[in-house]
Formats: C-alpha cells, sequence, structure tokens
C-alpha cells in the first residue's frame, strides 16, 4: 500500500486529473483492491471534505483499505515524497534568486501563474453555455454573484472565511 | 517576521477553511498582507510556479512559500498544515447519508463555489497586477489564463517556455 500510494503522489505531475487516473489505476485495476463503485463513492464524497480534496480521498482509501494504520500509511506515501520533492525544488529557486537570467525569466513566470490560478478560478464556477434566455439569466446571476464576491474581498476587505460561511448560509437557504 | 508557530496556525487556518488545492490562497493572502510580509506577490507567484511544477495534489504551493518565508522547518510546517484538515472527511463520511439528498446541501456547496470563483480570481488578478509592469508581463499573466482554461496544457510546458521567453526578451 505504501508503495502504491507513493507512486501515486510521486508520478501524479499536473494536478488533479493526473492524480485520479493513477489512483483509479493503481487501486481499482491493477491491485483490485477496490471496486469502481467503491472508487467512485468515496470520491464524490472526498469532494466535501475542506483543504485538498486528493488528501481526504486518500484518508477514505487507506481507511477502508486497512482502517487507522491504512490512513497512516496512504497520507504518509502520497504526501512525504511530494513534499519532500517541493522543498527541495523551493531549496534550488531560492539559491538561484538574484541570478540576471532566473531574475529575467521570473518576470514572465510570475504573472503566467497569476494567469492559471484564475482560469482554476473560472473552473471552479464551470459556466456552461447558455441555450435558452432563462439560462443566459442564470448566467448572469452567478457572474454578479462572482463579482459580488469579488468586490467584498477586494474593494470592502471583509474577511474571507466571512464571505465563504455567508455563501454557505445563502445557498442553503436557497428554496 | 512571521515565526513559524505562527505561520503553521496560518496554514492551517487557510487550509481548514477552503475546498480545493487553492482555495485558501485568497485566505492566505489577506493574512499575510495584513502582516505586511514584503513583496508578498512575488514569493506567492514563485511558490506557486514550484508548486505547479512539483508531482503531488494541487495546494503544494504551501509547503514552498512555507521555504520561503522560515527556511526547511516553514516546508515541512507547510506540509503539516496540508495534511490535517482534511481528516475532517473521516466526520463528513459518517454524517453524509443523512444530508447528502437535501437539496440545501447541493444550493450551499453551488453558491460557494462562485464566491470561490470570486475570491480566488481576485487573489489572481492581484498576483498579475502586482507583478506586471510591462506589456510582455501583461501579456505572459493573460496567456496564462487563456492557455490554462482553453487547451489545458501541462504546466511544466507553460513555465518552461515561458521562463525561456522571459530570458530571451529581456537579457
Amino acid at each position: 500500500m505504501a508503495w502504491a500510494f507513493t507512486r501515486i503522489g510521486l508520478l501524479s505531475f499536473g494536478g488533479g486529473s493526473a492524480s485520479q487516473l493513477l489512483m483509479r489505476k493503481e487501486l481499482v485495476w491493477k491491485h483490485g483492491w477496490l471496486t469502481d463503485i467503491e472508487y467512485n463513492r468515496i470520491w464524490q464524497l472526498s469532494k466535501l471534505t475542506v483543504g485538498i480534496q486528493q488528501i481526504g480521498q486518500v484518508i477514505l482509501y487507506g481507511q477502508k483499505l486497512a482502517g487507522r494504520r491504512g490512513i497512516a500509511v496512504a497520507v504518509a506515501g502520497f504526501m512525504l515524497p511530494s513534499v519532500f520533492l517541493t522543498i527541495v525544488m523551493s531549496i534550488v529557486l531560492v539559491a538561484v534568486i538574484g541570478n540576471r537570467y532566473i531574475e529575467d525569466a521570473l518576470r514572465l513566470v510570475i504573472p503566467l501563474t497569476g494567469g492559471m490560478t484564475m482560469a482554476i478560478a473560472l473552473q471552479m464556477w464551470s459556466p456552461e453555455v447558455p441555450r435558452l434566455p432563462r439560462h443566459v439569466l442564470r448566467l448572469v446571476g452567478q457572474g454578479v454573484a462572482v463579482l459580488i464576491c469579488s468586490v467584498l474581498v477586494g474593494v470592502v476587505r471583509l474577511p474571507v472565511p466571512l464571505i465563504m460561511v455567508a455563501a454557505l448560509t445563502l445557498g442553503a437557504l436557497l428554496p | 517576521m512571521i515565526g513559524p508557530a505562527e505561520l503553521f496556525v496560518l496554514f492551517v487556518k487557510a487550509s481548514a477553511l477552503s475546498f480545493g488545492g487553492l482555495g485558501g490562497l485568497p485566505i492566505l493572502h489577506q493574512d499575510l498582507a495584513a502582516r505586511s510580509v514584503p513583496d508578498l506577490d512575488r514569493l506567492i507567484g514563485q511558490a506557486l510556479a514550484v508548486g505547479r511544477l512539483s508531482p503531488g495534489p494541487n495546494g503544494l504551493y504551501v509547503v514552498s512559500l512555507g521555504y520561503e518565508m522560515s527556511g526547511i522547518l516553514g516546508g515541512i510546517i507547510g506540509g503539516l498544515a496540508l495534511a490535517l484538515p482534511p481528516f475532517v472527511v473521516l466526520l463528513v463520511a459518517a454524517l453524509y447519508a443523512r444530508v447528502a439528498h437535501l437539496k440545501r446541501t447541493a444550493n450551499a456547496l453551488m453558491v460557494l463555489s462562485f464566491a470561490l470563483t470570486g475570491l480566488l480570481g481576485f487573489t489572481s488578478w492581484q498576483i498579475m497586477t502586482g507583478s506586471s509592469s510591462d506589456v510582455f508581463e501583461w501579456a505572459a499573466g493573460i496567456g496564462g489564463f487563456v492557455v490554462s482554461a482553453r487547451f489545458r496544457l501541462h504546466p511544466v510546458w507553460m513555465i518552461g517556455a515561458t521562463a525561456l521567453i522571459g530570458i530571451a526578451l529581456y537579457r
């Protein structure tokens, strides 16, 4: 189990979709530890956890496979190599900062990461292309909600957790 | 100057009050800005780049940011702070059957996704505007948004190509 989760953590370059594919490959197709139905049920459940969803997913798979020891092995296997590599890459980056070429590269890379993060923000919303007039209205309503949250944090400077709790409460009160 | 203990609390807070790898970024940005961390947008931009290049889950930028702010201990703190909050899923799994079928649950999560888009959108806008002073830097930010949203190109290629363009343009 430890080696399977270490492989998942180490080989999942590119974020969520790569991790999902690797996890399904290791746990369902290769080892047969879970059925597709069990895998999908835990995947859906993990979307409700706070923080990084994939870690929640790994916790539940570990629990399903070997109880508490399974949780410890799965989380350690999934996280430790990735955290180690990230620290090594950070050490290298900090060591070369100040180098003229690195500074030139970072001048474009930093705004690029801002743009990439904005694309991820859009994917969280995943607006649908409207087909009927009422769909246009719904899309506009969603856009206004997104804009209001931006204004609340950027202009009004409300604390972010407060905005998130208000959004959850408002959503729960909707008919 | 933020000490390791305070950094740990801020990282855990951002992770525990958010959904998804980058969901905590607006909270963390706001908390660090309130503590007047110098050159914050640049630090976060660098950490995001390392996080996108690393294997593993989204959100490892916190590990890199921890290293930038507090050395190896900061990196370890970042990893620990990411790993702890998702344990809530064990509680969620126990309660899920009671609330999963409720329309209120679906509505609450839907409105939260709009809020997260607005919050993360604003934070990423701050990173773009804070690091862009000429037309090429703006083009890199806008290009990063368009290519990521439209083509799903692997981040390693995008960051590598952009770094080479930067070296060629500014040398």
